[in-house]
C-alpha cells in the first residue's frame, strides 16, 4: 500500500479541489435562490405563503436521488443565450443548490428576525452558519462519486479497487478518514472560535447599552 | 421432410443460377457496346418488377447490401472514404458467389430492418445479432458468420472471476442493452450511459472501473497496444450469433443461396481467414469451421438441421399478466394529458420483482435508519455528558470522524469491512447501511442532546437533569437529523443494498426508459421524506404538549 501513496495523495488533493469547487458553486446558487425566498417569507406579503411552501418542498428533496434524476432525465438547459449540458458535475452542483437554498432561506429569515429585535450577534451567526453549510456541502459533494464525478471519494474508490487485500483497503480508507477528520475538525474549531469572539465583540456592547438604557430615568 | 424440401429447393436454385449465368455469358459478346440508356432503364424496370429478390439481384447483377460504418474492424470508412472491414469483405464474397456486384448502402442499427422491409436493400450485414424477436422482421441466413458476447472489461489489476463475483461492483453500461438485466440480477450496480463510446472515455478518465458492452465494440480498442496493456476482458456472457438477413417478403430463395455460400465459407476456412485478416478471429469461427466440415453438417440438408445451425436466443423478458392494462393506462394518460409516460417497471416480471424488492428494502432502510439515529443520538447524548472521562473521550473519537467524513466514504468502508467478513447478502448490506446512517446522523443529533444537557446542568446545578429533559430541549435538532437520515438513505445503494434507486436504475438499464422511472423514484423518496418529517413533527408537538414532564 505504501507504494500507492505517492501516486494517490496528489490525485486525492486534486479531487478534494473538485469537492471545494462544487461546494462553492452550490452555495452561490443556494444564496441566489434562497435570498429572495427568505425576503419573501420575512416581509409576509403575498409571496410569503408560496415561498414558505417552496422552501418546505426543498427541505424534502433527497440530494442523492435528485442528482440521479438530473443526470438521467434532464439532458441540459438554456440560460439566456447559453446552453448547458447536464454533466454529472453540474447535476451534483444543482442538487446541492436545492439543499443550500432551503438552508440559506431558513437561516436568513431567522437572522433578519434577530436583527429586527436588536440582536446583531444572531445576524452575524448567519455568516458562521453559511461557512458551516459550505463545509457540509464539501462533504456532501462526495455523492458525486456515484454518478462519475472524479472527486476525492472517487479517487479513493479507484485506489482501493487496486488493492488486493481487504486489510490494505480498510487502512487506506481509514487514512483518508483521518485526513478529512484532521482538516475538518480544525475548521470547525476555528469556526467555533470565531463565533465565540463574535459573541464577545457584539454581545458586550449590546448588554452595556441595555444596562445603560435600564438605568435611564 | 423439411430438410428434403430445402435440399430440392437449393438444387433447383443452383441449376437456375447455372442456366442464368450461362445464358448471360452466351448472350453477352466479349466486346459488347453499352446498352442505350432507354434500353437499360427498361431492363432495370423489368428487373425491379420481380417479386423474388434473388431474381431481381440476378437480373440487375447487383446486390444492394446494407452495411454499417464507424464500427471498426467490422465496417468503417478508410482515409480515402472507401468502405473497409470484415463485413465489407464478407459482402464482396457473398455477392461474388452469386456472380453479381455488391452496392453498399449505409444503414444504422435503428433503420437496418426498416430498409430491408421497404426493399431498399436486398441484404443486411450490419453487426446484427440474430434473436427470436428479430426473426419476425427478417429472414436470417444460417449458418451465422460471427458470434459476439457481452464482455465485462476493466483495468488489468482488477480481478473479477465471473458474473457471480460482480455483486456489489459498479458496472458502466449503455441504456437499452438487454443483457443489463442479467448483470443486475447478479447484484451488479449499474451506471447508465447513452453511447458506448462514452464508456471508453469514462474508463480512461476513472469514472468507471468496469464496463460491459458487446465484445465486437471493444475489438478495435483492444487492437490498440496502449489500451490492451491497460485493460482486459474479465469474462463474457450472453453469446449472440450474428447473421446476414434478407427480407421476409420474397427473400426466401436469396436466403437459401446465401446459406449455401456461407456454409462453403465455413467449410473452406475462408471466413476464418477473413476474420484473421481483420483481427476478429474467435473460437466461435474455429468451432463453426470444425462443425460444418464434419460429415453430418457438410451436407446441403444440414442447413436446416438443429444439430448444425444455432437457434436464435430469446431476448424478450417475460411480460407481467397485467402488462396490457399498463399499456392501456399509458394510453389513457397520453390522451388525457398529452404526456407520454412509460411504466416499464410494471411491464415485465424482472422489472416488477426489482421494483417490489426496491420498495421493501427502501422502507426497511428508512425505518432502520430512523430508529438507529434515535438510538445513537441517546447513546451519544449520554456518553458525551458522562462523568466518566474515558467514555467521553471514546465518544468524541467516534463523533469527530462522523462529522468530518463524506457519508459515501463511510458507506464504502462499511462495505469493505462487510465484504472482508465474507457476508455479501443484501440483508447484511442493509444492516450495515442502517448502522452507518444511524451513526452518521445519530452522533450529530447526540451532540445536540449533549449540548442541551450541559446547559441544563448549568441552569439546575447542583441537581442532575434527566436525559429526557435534554432530548426535549434538543428536539428540533433530533427531528432535523432523523429527516436527514431518511434523505440520505438512497446513498445505501453504493453498498449494494437493493433499495429503490438501485432497483429502478437496473430497470432503466434494460427497458431504455428513464424519464418516468426516475420521476417515479424522485416522487417516492420525496413522499417518504415528507411522511417521516410529518411523523417527527407530530412527535415534537406531543413532546411540547407534555413538555412540563420533561422540562
Amino acid at each position: 500500500m505504501l507504494e500507492l501513496l505517492p501516486r494517490f495523495l496528489p490525485q486525492f488533493l486534486s479531487g478534494l479541489l473538485v469537492n471545494f469547487e462544487i461546494a462553492i458553486c452550490a452555495l452561490l446558487g443556494g444564496m441566489l435562490l434562497g435570498a429572495p425566498l427568505a425576503a419573501a417569507r420575512f416581509h409576509n406579503g403575498l409571496a410569503a405563503a408560496p415561498a414558505a411552501w417552496l422552501v418546505a418542498l426543498l427541505r424534502t428533496v433527497p440530494t442523492f436521488v435528485v442528482m440521479f434524476f438530473l443526470v438521467n432525465v434532464v439532458p441540459g438547459f438554456h440560460l439566456g443565450q447559453r446552453q448547458f449540458a447536464m454533466t454529472p458535475w453540474l447535476a451534483v452542483v444543482l442538487s446541492l443548490t436545492l439543499y443550500a437554498a432551503a438552508y440559506v432561506s431558513d437561516h436568513a429569515v431567522e437572522a433578519m428576525r434577530q436583527l429586527r429585535s436588536g440582536s446583531p450577534v444572531a445576524a452575524m451567526l448567519f455568516v458562521m452558519g453559511l461557512v458551516r453549510a459550505f463545509f457540509v456541502m464539501v462533504l456532501s459533494s462526495g455523492f458525486g462519486a456515484a454518478v462519475g464525478v472524479v472527486e476525492a471519494t472517487t479517487v479513493t474508490l479507484r485506489a482501493i479497487e487496486t488493492l488486493p487485500k481487504a486489510g490494505d483497503r480498510v487502512l487506506l480508507i481509514c487514512l483518508v478518514i483521518g485526513i478529512f477528520t484532521a482538516c475538518f475538525q480544525l475548521i470547525y474549531h476555528l469556526i467555533n472560535h470565531w463565533r465565540g469572539r463574535l459573541n464577545q465583540r457584539f454581545h458586550r456592547p449590546v448588554q452595556a447599552a441595555r444596562l445603560e438604557g435600564a438605568e435611564q430615568p | 421432410m423439411q430438410a428434403v424440401a430445402v435440399m430440392r429447393r437449393l438444387l433447383a436454385i443452383s441449376l437456375a443460377l447455372l442456366c442464368f449465368s450461362a445464358a448471360g455469358q452466351g448472350a453477352q459478346p466479349p466486346q459488347q457496346a453499352p446498352l442505350p440508356a432507354a434500353q437499360a432503364a427498361q431492363k432495370n424496370r423489368n428487373c425491379n418488377d420481380a417479386v423474388d429478390v434473388l431474381s431481381r439481384v440476378l437480373c440487375t447483377k447487383t446486390l444492394r447490401v446494407g452495411v454499417r460504418t464507424g464500427y471498426p474492424p467490422f465496417a468503417f470508412e478508410d482515409a480515402a472514404g472507401a468502405l473497409q472491414g470484415f463485413e465489407i469483405d464478407l459482402a464482396h464474397q457473398l455477392a461474388g458467389s452469386l456472380g453479381v456486384e455488391p452496392v453498399f448502402v449505409v444503414v444504422t442499427p435503428a433503420n437496418r430492418l426498416a430498409l430491408l422491409g421497404e426493399g431498399r436493400v436486398d441484404m443486411v450485414i450490419a453487426t446484427m445479432g440474430h434473436t427470436l424477436q428479430r426473426d419476425r422482421e427478417a429472414l436470417f441466413v444460417r449458418p451465422h458468420y460471427y458470434q459476439s458476447q457481452t464482455i465485462v472489461l476493466g483495468r488489468k489489476e482488477l480481478a473479477i472471476g465471473g458474473l457471480v463475483k460482480l455483486r456489489g461492483n459498479t458496472v458502466c453500461v449503455t441504456v437499452g442493452n438487454s443483457t443489463n438485466a442479467e448483470l443486475s440480477v447478479n447484484g451488479a450496480r449499474l451506471k447508465l450511459f447513452d453511447r458506448a463510446a462514452t464508456l471508453v472515455d469514462e474508463l480512461r478518465l476513472g469514472g468507471c472501473s468496469l464496463v460491459a458492452q458487446d465484445d465486437s465494440f471493444f475489438a478495435s480498442y483492444l487492437q490498440q497496444p496502449a489500451f490492451a496493456a491497460a485493460y482486459d476482458s474479465k469474462f463474457g456472457f450472453a453469446p449472440l450469433p450474428w447473421g446476414a438477413a434478407v427480407s421476409r417478403e420474397g427473400g426466401e430463395r436469396l436466403a437459401d443461396v446465401l446459406a449455401l455460400s456461407m456454409q462453403q465459407l465455413h467449410i473452406s476456412g475462408a471466413l476464418q481467414s477473413l476474420a484473421r485478416k481483420h483481427g476478429v478471429d474467435s473460437p466461435f469461427l474455429a468451432q463453426q469451421h470444425k462443425l460444418w466440415s464434419s460429415g453430418v453438417c457438410a451436407q446441403i440438408s444440414a442447413l436446416n438441421d438443429p444439430a448444425c445451425v444455432i437457434a436464435p436466443p430469446d431476448n424478450q423478458l417475460e411480460p407481467t399478466s397485467f402488462a396490457p392494462k399498463v399499456d392501456q393506462l399509458e394510453n389513457f394518460i397520453h390522451q388525457a394529458t398529452g404526456t407520454r409516460v412509460t411504466l416499464a417497471m410494471f411491464k415485465t416480471w424482472v422489472a416488477m420483482d426489482l421494483l417490489l424488492e426496491g420498495v421493501w428494502f427502501s422502507l426497511l432502510l428508512v425505518v432502520g435508519a430512523v430508529l438507529a439515529t434515535w438510538g445513537f443520538a441517546l447513546a451519544f447524548g449520554a456518553g458525551l455528558t458522562s462523568h466518566k472521562r474515558w467514555l467521553r473521550g471514546a465518544m468524541r473519537c467516534v463523533l469527530w470522524p462522523m462529522q468530518s467524513t463524506p457519508l459515501i466514504l463511510l458507506m464504502i468502508l462499511a462495505s469493505v469491512v462487510v465484504g472482508a467478513m465474507g457476508a455479501t447478502s443484501p440483508l447484511v448490506a442493509l444492516a450495515a447501511a442502517v448502522l452507518v446512517l444511524g451513526l452518521f446522523n445519530g452522533s450529530n443529533a447526540g451532540q445536540a442532546v449533549a449540548e442541551a444537557m450541559l446547559t441544563l446542568r448549568e441552569e439546575r446545578a447542583p441537581a442532575q437533569p434527566a436525559l429526557s429533559s435534554a432530548v426535549y430541549r434538543a428536539r428540533a435538532q433530533m427531528v432535523a437529523f432523523v429527516v436527514n437520515a431518511t434523505r440520505g438513505s438512497p446513498a445505501a445503494s453504493v453498498m449494494g443494498v437493493p433499495e429503490l434507486l438501485s432497483a429502478l436504475t437496473d430497470v432503466a438499464s434494460f427497458s431504455s426508459e428513464r424519464i418516468t422511472t426516475y420521476t417515479f423514484l424522485l416522487i417516492f423518496y420525496m413522499v417518504l421524506v415528507a411522511v417521516v418529517h410529518r411523523l417527527a413533527n407530530v412527535w415534537q408537538s406531543r413532546l411540547a404538549l407534555s413538555g412540563g414532564a420533561y422540562a
